[in-house]
């Protein structure tokens, strides 16, 4: 047998075993929305573990991660520094967010403004904010989905064939099982990704140059600046630490307000399962350091690789290893993806209708129209990322930049609902649009910018002083109703 | 009444602070450079694997003591 026969065929039988374990009958909830969206609210510490972990680690980590430790060194470690602490506040926030979701019904994020602050403007507004953030993302996921097919197979599967077999198979089982199906095939996919992260990233250093310790003695050597913090910037020189840390900084804010993570504080089953998750959770982070050893691996041994994000793809196809081995590594790239994108597509499908369609009517849907409109929306959403991610040579970059700044933006008005009395709904439109408004322009206008510092903090610091003076400006909420969130 | 934050949750959330302050400038500029090298990584990454270590302890005995006592929430 041809050797990229065995690499599909290693493939196609992870995407069924995804595929059936999605389906699997036992695993669904009801088809109610809260079966749907927030899986029953009855999700234990493992599930909860591998959701939160897999939905993160994405193709960004897994061809992006190795990407940037082999261009740009330690600048990559960010992504490990950002990890550890960014979904600290869920502890102290995230039970009291479970306990008004379970008594006032929520399973989106925007819900939980929308009634704390009485104004269906701020969920149409953060089901704008979530929208722009995720299609990027998802497109970018299908590329990578696309492109990892591509490269096994040497071209006999097209970029839009590859996406087109991977997502097919997402789009089934979230539309069928909704986030049960999200939570054990992520499961699923953490399990594998885990594996080949430690088995590529122990071995492909001791291939190459004799295990880990004799590869960092080496670029010790020949590349000393990479291994220092903050590393190198985009064009090798070194970075600057307002970069590094505003980056740190941008993430940590974004981390805990991600709708697509944050929707999952509701399927906790209980607060001990949730704490428990977010105690465990840096230890996901361990799984990063392999990711980093492969970039690393790379650089003396395979100079000049362009672009930089398929680093992993041509160490694994150009050392001669055995096809079996090349298909997981085809299996494992495509669980990152998949495990990434099935969560966003079905947290946008959620948000789609339950926030911002449901901000623009007065009548309230049934529970089970409800479910058919996501799943429609889950296709519809589905179909136009892979639209985009195929057909479209539409740059998303652009995008991507100003994704992380707009999500950050969330952060602040999530501790002014729990934290501050006097913030009214004014003053969080205020907060929201100002701060978004300004990481467009300091995107637009690289002039304005200074030490490197991410865009997305400055739009935080204006959106606090809108927020502050809007709110004082504007008559203060009941406040009894307050108390039932600042007190929850 | 007001959500009650024990003692040991208020200097968690401390820690917490400090420990993300730990992983930007200045603090991670005084740890990032190569040497020592510990088990063959550069200090910069064996820094940042310490963190993780800290912040997983520390959490992991919030958590157990909270159980303990029945403060979970």
């Amino acid at each position: 047998m041809e050797s990229w026969t065995v690499v599909f065929l290693v493939t196609i039988g992870y995407l069924a075993a995804s595929l059936a374990v999605g389906l699997m009958p036992g695993r669904k909830a009801s088809s109610s929305t809260e079966g749907y969206v927030a899986g029953d609210r009855n999700l234990g510490f493992v599930v909860l573990y591998f959701i939160m972990g897999a939905s993160i680690y994405s193709a960004f980590a897994f061809l992006g991660g190795p990407g940037w430790a082999y261009s740009r060194g330690a600048a990559a470690f960010y992504i490990i520094a950002y990890g550890t602490v960014g979904l600290l506040p869920w502890y102290f926030l995230g039970p009291r967010i479970a306990r008004l979701g379970r008594t006032r019904g929520y399973v989106t994020q925007a819900e939980l403004f929308a009634d704390r602050y009485q104004s269906s403007v701020i969920s149409a507004i953060l089901a704008f904010i979530s929208l722009v953030a995720f299609i990027p993302y998802l497109i970018l996921q299908m590329q990578g989905a696309g492109y990892v097919f591509s490269v096994v197979t040497e071209g006999r599967i097209p970029i839009w064939g590859g996406a087109a077999i991977a997502y097919g198979v997402v789009i089934i089982y979230v539309f069928k099982s909704g986030v049960m199906g999200v939570a054990w095939t992520n499961t699923f996919q953490g399990v594998l990704m885990l594996t080949l992260a430690w088995v590529l990233g122990l071995y492909l250093p001791y291939k190459l140059h004799g295990g880990v310790g004799p590869m960092f003695d080496e670029l010790a050597r020949v590349a000393p600046d990479m291994l220092r913090g903050p590393g190198l910037d985009a064009s090798g020189n070194r970075w600057s630490w307002g970069g590094y840390s505003s980056s740190v900084a941008i993430s940590v804010l974004g981390f805990s307000v991600w709708p697509h993570y944050f929707m999952k504080i509701y399927t906790a089953k209980d607060v001990r399962s949730l704490k428990r998750m977010i105690v465990f959770y840096p230890t996901f982070q361990i799984f990063l350091i392999p990711i980093m050893f492969i970039g690393f691996a790379g650089v003396t041994a395979f100079p000049g690789v362009t672009p930089v994000d398929t680093i992993l793809p041509t160490i694994v196809t150009s050392m001669g290893l055995p096809a079996i081995a090349v298909g997981f590594f085809c299996a494992g790239a495509l669980a990152a993806s998949m495990s990434s994108g099935d969560a966003i597509v079905h947290a946008a499908g959620s948000v789609m209708v339950k926030d911002f369609y449901g901000a623009m009517r007065h009548e309230k849907l049934d529970s089970h129209q409800e479910t058919r409109l996501i799943r429609l929306a889950v296709v519809v959403i589905g179909a136009l990322a892979y639209y985009f991610a195929v057909f479209s040579s539409y740059s998303l970059v652009y995008l991507l930049l100003l994704s992380y700044g707009f999500i950050a933006q969330i952060f602040p008005a999530l501790i002014a609902a729990f934290y501050w009395r006097r913030s009214t709904p004014r003053g969080i439109v205020a907060g929201l649009v100002t701060g978004c408004v300004v990481v467009v322009i300091w995107n637009l206008a690289p002039s304005l910018q200074w030490q490197d510092i991410h865009p997305g903090i400055w739009g935080v610091a204006a959106h606090l002083l809108a927020l502050v003076v809007v709110s004082w400006l504007t008559r203060p909420m009941d406040a009894t109703h307050v108390r039932q969130f600042v007190e929850a | 009444m007001r959500p009650e934050v024990s003692t040991p949750g208020r200097f968690v959330a401390a820690f917490c602070l400090a420990a993300f302050l730990a992983v930007i400038w200045p603090v991670y500029s005084w740890f990032g450079g190569i040497e020592p090298v510990v088990l063959g990584v550069p200090f910069s990454l064996f820094y940042l694997v310490l963190v993780i270590a800290a912040v997983f302890v520390v959490m992991l005995g919030l958590f157990v003591w909270e159980d303990r006592n029945d403060r979970l929430g």
